[in-house]
């Protein structure tokens, strides 16, 4: 042994260091790697320990028609009061008020849960004025009661009535600006507070009051909405904890969300090996372009991590919410990311290339962008979420409901409901900036 | 150091490989058999100027056949080393390492044999100057 030391000691040397090299194992081994599973480890930065739900019925006879017998207006309700009552992350107390042109806190004499079985025509006669809907007022006598621990959630059909104005779109354009002004006092003195609407619709026996105030029966279906007013940390135990059980009922439909916040930054990946037409190269973020495609557009996806924006999956995968601002570029699709695959509407499963889900390994993200870009690109990949109003809110509105018996489309849709969304939208735009969030994506 | 690593090893752009070439870089994986290289190279030199030192070894064959030694000891540390880690790697996904990346692994190996070469060059011009009996190797 000594001797073939002596005599060979460069091929032992050699033989060390090769064996050394097939035995070592990664410095990383003890680290639980892992992909984490979409929508899970959420991390719950919510401080408060108390908080207030101030729920408002709007009390007029337009809103009859919702509390008439068994309906699915009150079924959601029921759901909200349930939900609200169950929740375990805060201590929440329950208001109920029925509001008009006069403010009118009651339990009807039963417990918070069961409100909604009491909520009736009859229950709710004489309290204040049922002729009286005045949005500005209501909205204004609300949001100068918010405070810090409280989430206001007003339960209205939000249709304007502009009581005998014979110009109508200046009725509505009062209508804006009077809910813009409030909506701006309001977060002027609290920057923090957000807004988010919910649209239902529901099963509806009553009278439908036209911008005429000519009575209607025989409308069997109408929207209805939920506007919901907190700071943002109560706003996200609203988010997480009680807005899925409203979302879960059959008669959901759309949401929006205003705030004064963005999101920034937030987390991207662009994929060097999934579904991309030319060769990339993806270094720290940097994305650089090896190889064009023949006669081809340049195309890639990028995944991005939008589990702490509030807002809603409809309003995240519409394409004409985001910005670009290099025009070289431009966005195919928005879709999402599930596991080890990502789903493009109306497309194929793309399985995420095994090469790019190690480059994912330990991060975390919920959604993923079909870019395309035309020619040879000069500039930075910069692109944004702008806050806009959701494009449900312009198909939902009616500048003219006088032919609502006889028009079922017209019957899905509130009368000056873009106005009154408008003047919540131009207030938050007014404080806060346009974006939810914006990403830049050097290219070399 | 990372980068300057990674464009030794996908020379500027031209050896760049795809898949396998983002999971070098993004995992540090060149460092290491970067550092491995440059001992072999290092301690084959050494060995060949100042350990084997004789007059019969003193000669252009023996200095090339400890470059080709040196070159392919480190084509095999190249090679073992990025399938190994690249095997770990894609198991923790529970996935299998691409068919593609065992043409990449040989491209890997063989660039680096081609720098170790060069590497082993650079240093017997600087270290054959005190060696007894091979100082005028390889010229």
């Amino acid at each position: 042994m000594k001797v073939i030391f002596l005599k060979y000691p460069l091929l032992i040397f050699i033989g060390i260091l090769v064996f050394s090299s097939c035995k070592r194992d990664k410095e990383n081994e003890d680290v639980d790697q892992k992909i984490l599973v979409d929508g899970a480890d959420k991390t719950d930065s919510i401080k408060l320990n108390k908080g207030i739900v101030k729920i408002y019925f709007e009390n007029t006879l337009s809103m009859d028609g919702y509390i008439n017998g068994n309906t699915s207006f009150k079924d959601v309700f029921r759901e909200l009061l349930v939900a609200v009552d169950n929740e375990n992350k805060i201590d929440l107390e329950t208001e109920f008020y029925l509001i008009n042109n006069e403010l009118t806190p009651t339990n009807f004499g039963v417990e918070n849960t069961k409100i909604s079985e009491e909520l009736t025509p009859q229950s709710t006669a004489g309290k204040g004025n049922k002729n009286s809907s005045n949005f500005e007022e209501i909205l204004n006598t609300i949001l100068q009661k918010q405070d810090e621990n409280v989430i206001s959630i007003i339960m209205a059909d939000f249709i304007y009535s502009p009581k005998g104005e014979s110009n109508t779109i200046s009725a509505l354009n009062k209508l804006r600006t009077y809910t813009k002004d409030a909506f701006l006092k309001a977060t002027e003195q609290n920057k923090t507070l957000e807004t988010k609407i919910f649209s239902f619709k529901s099963d509806f026996k009553g009278v439908y009051y036209d911008i005429n105030d000519k009575s209607i029966q025989g409308i069997n279906n109408r929207p209805y909405y939920y506007f919901i007013i907190a700071p943002t940390g109560l706003m996200t135990v609203f988010t997480n904890e009680i807005a899925p059980q409203l979302k879960k009922t059959k008669d959901y439909r759309n949401e929006a969300f205003f705030t004064t916040s963005d999101y920034n930054p937030i987390s991207t990946e662009i994929l060097s090996s999934t579904a991309n037409k030319g060769r990339l190269r993806v270094r720290d973020g940097n994305l650089e372009v090896v190889s064009y495609p023949g006669e081809e557009n340049l195309k890639f996806i990028g995944l991005i991590d939008f589990s702490e924006i509030p807002v809603d999956d409809k309003y995240l995968m519409d394409k004409g919410n985001y910005s670009l601002s290099n025009p070289e570029f431009s966005i195919k699709e928005v879709g999402s990311k599930k596991g080890k695959n990502i789903h493009f509407e109306g497309q194929p499963i793309k399985k995420i290339n095994t090469n790019d889900l190690v480059s994912i390994i330990n991060k975390k993200f919920t959604h993923a962008i079909y870019f395309e870009a035309e020619g040879i690109v000069s500039e930075n990949l910069k692109f944004a979420l702008r806050k806009k109003m959701p494009s449900w809110v312009q198909n939902s509105h009616s500048d003219d409901d006088r032919q609502i018996y006889n028009d079922s489309l017209e019957q899905s849709k509130t009368f000056g409901l873009r106005y009154l969304i408008e003047g919540v939208s131009g207030a938050y735009l007014q404080i806060g900036n346009d974006e939810y969030f914006n990403v830049t994506i050097p290219i070399k | 150091m990372k980068d300057l690593i990674a464009n030794f090893y996908e020379l500027w752009g031209g050896g760049y490989l795809g898949g396998f070439s983002d999971q070098m870089f993004n995992n540090d994986l060149y460092f290491p058999v970067a550092l491995y290289s440059i001992i072999v190279a290092l301690a084959i030199t050494i060995i060949y100027y100042y350990i084997l030192d004789r007059p019969n070894t003193a000669n252009m064959k023996v200095w090339m056949l400890a470059l080709l030694i040196g070159a392919i000891i480190n084509a095999v540390v190249a090679f073992v080393s990025a399938n190994n880690d690249l095997v770990e790697i894609f198991a923790s996904i529970g996935e299998e390492v691409p068919n593609s990346f065992s043409y990449d692994m040989l491209m890997f190996a063989f660039i680096n044999a081609i720098w170790t070469l060069i590497l082993m060059f650079v240093l017997s011009i600087i270290l054959k100057w005190k060696s007894p009996n091979s100082s005028y190797i390889p010229f």
